[in-house]
């Protein structure tokens, strides 16, 4: 690969006076420049050279030094690269830099000069994608004048090549490899380097052991799995659709199982669970996030809370790393709630593309799961797009599954509760979602406590849950009467 | 740093989760020569780092007194040459070196009115290639702020192993408490169930404090824990002593939250085995003036320190701040949990600028996906009328308890009287509550107090003037009827007809 990205560069470099090279990091630019300028006259300039002459300078005048610093250097030698350019592109482009791109003008007249001179001018960048600032195709001075040539991203091969290198030829058999890159195809070289890191630590090299050092080591999420309540998907009752239909079309095409290596399968690209409040959408997320691990990202209400600033950066954020991370879930929990707002119509656009570009990415396989309350409140864009592949719908259960709840949300009570026949609960409770009846045991639970506490016999179970049950109808009686002012004025 | 009096004996104050810890840094680190450990505040990090100093035979610690000495000189020049250069001198006279805190840096480079915003992963991205080129180890800790990892807008944290500090066990704190105490006497298992949050530094402290009281009994533990330990954003002293069982007319919802919130948030091992859970939406909702901050204050004072309030008392700020101030007040409940958020006025404030963003993330931490710890918040909400609460909110089922408070019927306000003019002299306690009960009909605690007030500025007015002392009867009249007069102008207003 670097072969071919050193063939393109000279290529490159023939027609053009500024070229960019790009590649992540570890990639080996360094090496490539190494040789570059062993062959031609010239010389390699970082950050931190520019650093050292804007020492005492004031802090919006980085610009200045940077163009005398290149201008010299080029002064002196027909090729110079400036290595890491994009963490100074950064600041440059940034909002807050004050000379905004004032950088541009001194290079234009600089690049001017040496076209004539047949001097030229590389950059060297491993993330533009993740720095705050536009990407490369809105900087204009490298869309007009520069030349693009970018090393590959590695595949299964370069995998092999990276891992052997750290651990030894034998270290690791080719199939293994295989189902490294299966499970984790978008690592950078330089992951590749840490991950090898941690298998020669690790003393084991078995494949289980590697998976789990790459969703706890390497992996980079935004939910603590600790603080998400263990629930398993066969656990979700009355779901056996939903469960079977996110099986098929998420969980399995987001498997590398050599089984179905030769299908190419791909999860659904945006998924909708919609249904009342109470019905289990976020426990089917909770589920899938233990299953997922490493690669399950999460958007909800608390990225929405932050300021403008950071809300867009957050959200881009978890899609970049679940790209990286793929095959990956993102999940946005409450999407209509989320979408509701003054920053709504760039989100969903924002979506909207997002969607798109996970398709037209050859190994992106991201899922978006969405999760509504009333799919009606979604923007419509977004709906009619037909982005939205898999539309799945919770509802409220019915008697039979209402009683298997009823009976798994007891099966732990102490054994001073007493037995209590759960289709009793289960036919008073029509109506009740998911939530309710969870919460009607837990309402029974604290009745008893309250009698026990207060050193007051216990009454029955049957009492308790009757009154309990009496209770969140009220509850819900309450709620309708209050969504009702709302509609009756209007609101 | 750790006191000088544990330098010595310092790697056998390790509980078996900081081990743990270790282990895997020690690993890291081996592993990769660049390793950011992360830990909450108190999590024992800056131990860890000194033990592996220690057991590496050698390495630099910089804390943050040392980087903010070597990057101010007083101007406005740039803090990141000055920095480098510093950090890449302590790399050359160190194999191993450390950088603590690393979450100031994180906070200046990303804020937005920073010049240079985004500097610090050109900085690090510079030191991170001095490191590997000179066969250096670099160690960065970090308290996390949020979910987010290191630079979550950039790629620093692919390029670095990371290493989280667990939350401290059962196990942990009775190796702590032992370790501080001597001996096993604070029982570590019921403190645990109380306090699940505290961190090392935190158990030490408590340690420290019980040695110090010579009171070990749970209870006692308890209490330590509540008033010298965990924070909260309320000041007790300064909250009335008021019971649930001293708020008059209250009876039913006095027994719906022992029922459903107090009784769930104690540990009592009567119950011990059942999981009980608070009830996270409690909207407490009625008429101005009905006692909704009264059930609150009693439910403060019920609570010790695990009581949060969020109030208009915030709303003030401009969006960044207000953010900022409601996530540090939800972090600290989530340290002190089990406990109560109280969210006065909920109808008012989520009606305000802010409304949208605010509505969604309560949303999000009353039954979102990381529900351990926030499930063991009970957040109580205050409205006038439910009604105005935001639709997304209601429609969520996730307001579970309704509670309705009301204006006090004639024994509770009589009640509420008897106890207002209890200090006053002999003369005025002399009226007739039968003739009281009907003028004072549907009249709520807040006027019921303003009769006592008034009738006590209606009496010091005679008596200074030095005019005749009128029957008791006469002043609570006066009062009733300013009251009324009252009543009805704020009904004029509230309908728009006041000219």
């Amino acid at each position: 690969m670097q072969q071919t990205a050193y063939a393109e560069l000279k290529r490159a470099l023939g027609d053009s006076a500024l070229v960019l090279l790009e590649g992540s990091a570890g990639s080996g630019k360094t090496t490539l420049i190494k040789r570059l300028i062993g062959e031609v006259r010239g010389t390699r300039l970082t950050p931190r050279d520019l650093f050292s002459v804007s020492t005492g300078a004031a802090h919006a005048a980085l610009d200045g030094p940077l163009v005398r610093l290149i201008e010299d250097a080029l002064a002196r030698h027909d090729l110079v690269v400036f290595e890491d350019f994009d963490t100074l592109h950064t600041i440059l482009d940034g909002p807050a830099y004050v000379r905004y791109r004032f950088w541009a003008a001194g290079m234009h007249a600089l690049l001017d000069r040496i076209r004539h001179e047949g001097k030229r001018l590389v950059f060297t960048a491993s993330d533009f994608s993740a720095s705050s600032a536009p990407e490369f195709d809105k900087i204009p001075l490298l869309t007009e004048r520069g030349a693009r040539v970018a090393i590959a991203e590695p595949d299964a091969d370069e995998y092999g090549f990276h891992l052997q290198r750290a651990l030894g030829a034998e270290a690791l058999a080719s199939e293994d490899i295989q189902r490294i890159y299966e499970h984790s195809p978008k690592l950078n070289p330089w992951q590749l380097q840490m991950l090898a890191g941690v298998i020669r630590t690790g003393g084991r090299r078995d494949v289980a052991f590697i998976k789990e050092a790459l969703d706890k080591r390497i992996a980079q999420t935004n939910l603590r799995l600790r603080e998400v309540e263990k629930i398993e998907l066969e656990d979700l009752k009355g779901f056996e659709h939903i469960v079977a239909e996110l099986t098929t079309h998420v969980i399995n095409p987001l498997k590398a199982d050599p089984r179905f290596a030769g299908l190419a399968l791909r999860p659904k690209r945006g998924v909708l669970l919609y249904g009342p409040p109470g019905t289990g959408k976020t426990s089917v997320g909770r589920a899938l996030a233990h299953r997922m691990k490493g690669k399950f990202f999460l958007i909800d209400g608390t990225v929405a809370a932050d300021p403008a600033s950071t809300f867009y950066s957050l959200v881009q954020w978890n899609f970049r790393q679940a790209k990286r991370a793929a095959p990956s879930v993102v999940f946005i929990d409450d999407a209509d709630v989320l979408f509701q707002s003054d920053r709504a119509t760039g989100l969903s656009r924002y979506l909207l593309t997002m969607l798109d570009g996970l398709e037209s990415e050859s190994a992106g396989k991201v899922a978006v799961i969405l999760t509504a309350m009333n799919p009606n409140h979604l923007p419509p864009a977004l709906l009619r797009s037909g982005r939205v592949e898999l539309w799945l719908e919770t509802s409220l259960p019915d008697e039979d599954a209402r009683a298997e709840m009823l009976g798994k949300y007891l099966k732990d009570a102490p054994a001073a509760f007493g037995t209590y026949d759960v289709t009793h609960a289960a036919a008073l409770s029509e109506g009740f979602n998911a939530a309710d009846i969870r919460r009607l045991v837990m309402d029974v639970k604290a009745l008893y406590a309250r009698d026990i506490l207060a050193d007051r016999d216990p009454r029955s179970l049957g009492s308790y849950f009757d009154s309990a049950i009496c209770d969140i109808r009220e509850a819900r009686e309450l709620l309708q009467q209050a969504m009702h002012t709302k509609l009756a004025a209007g609101m | 740093m750790t006191s000088t009096a544990h330098d010595t004996t310092a790697e056998l104050t390790l509980s078996p989760a900081q081990e743990a810890a270790f282990r895997q840094l020690v690993d890291a680190v081996r592993a990769f020569p660049l390793v950011l450990l992360e830990g909450d505040a108190g999590a024992g990090k800056t131990t860890l780092v000194e033990r592996l100093i220690r057991e590496r035979g050698g390495g630099l610690r910089l804390d943050g007194r040392q980087i903010l000495a070597e990057t101010s000189d007083g101007a406005h020049t740039g803090t990141e040459e000055p920095l480098l250069r510093f950090l890449e001198d302590s790399l050359a006279a160190n194999d191993l070196l450390v950088i603590e805190d690393i979450e100031s840096l994180e906070a200046e480079s990303a804020h937005r009115a920073y010049a240079r915003r985004g500097s610090l992963t050109a900085l690090l991205r510079m030191v991170f290639s001095h490191v590997l080129d000179a066969g250096k180890t670099l160690v960065l800790t970090r308290t996390p702020s949020s979910n987010y990892p290191l630079l979550a807008v950039t790629d620093i944290a692919q390029r670095i192993l990371t290493v989280r500090i667990p939350p401290l066990a059962a196990e942990d704190y009775a190796f702590l408490l032992r370790h501080e105490i001597g001996e096993e006497r604070i029982e570590a298992s019921s403190l645990f169930q109380h306090s699940p949050g505290l961190s090392v530094i935190q158990l030490l402290q408590l340690a420290r404090l019980a040695r110090h009281s010579g009171r070990f009994d749970a209870r006692s533990v308890r209490d330590l824990v509540d008033t010298r330990i965990t924070h909260h954003n309320t000041r007790t002293e300064e909250i009335a002593d008021l019971s649930l069982d001293d708020l008059k007319g209250f009876g039913h919802i006095a027994e719906a939250l022992t029922t459903y919130v107090l009784n769930p948030l104690r540990s009592d091992a009567r119950v011990k085995g059942l999981g009980l859970r608070p009830k996270r939406g409690v909207l407490l909702y009625g008429p101005p003036g009905t006692g909704k901050t009264s059930v609150g204050r009693a439910l403060a004072r019920q609570m010790h320190g695990r009581f949060f309030m969020i109030d208009g008392s915030i709303a003030p700020d401009p969006a960044v701040t207000f953010y900022a101030r409601v996530r540090q007040i939800i972090q600290l409940a989530k340290r002190s949990a089990p406990c109560m958020l109280f969210i006065d006025d909920a109808d008012v404030l989520m009606q305000s600028g802010y409304s949208p963003g605010f509505t969604r993330y309560f949303l999000s931490l009353m039954d979102g996906m990381e529900s351990e710890t926030a499930g063991r918040i009970a957040i109580i909400l205050t409205a006038m009328n439910p009604g105005h609460l935001p639709p997304a909110l209601l429609r969520s089922g996730r307001v579970e308890l309704w509670l309705q408070t009301t204006p006090p019927p004639a024994s509770a306000r009589t009640e509420m009287l008897a106890s207002h003019v209890a200090t006053l002299p002999d003369e005025l306690r002399r009226f007739d509550p039968m003739k009281l009960d009907v003028l004072t009909d549907g009249f709520n605690a807040a006027d019921m107090r303003r009769i006592a007030a008034d009738v006590k500025a209606l009496y010091a007015r005679d008596v200074i003037e030095g005019r005749a002392i009128a029957p008791a009867d006469t002043y609570f009249e006066r009062a009733t009827r300013n009251v009324h007069r009252y009543r009805e102008l704020l009904r004029l207003a509230e309908a728009g007809q006041l000219v």
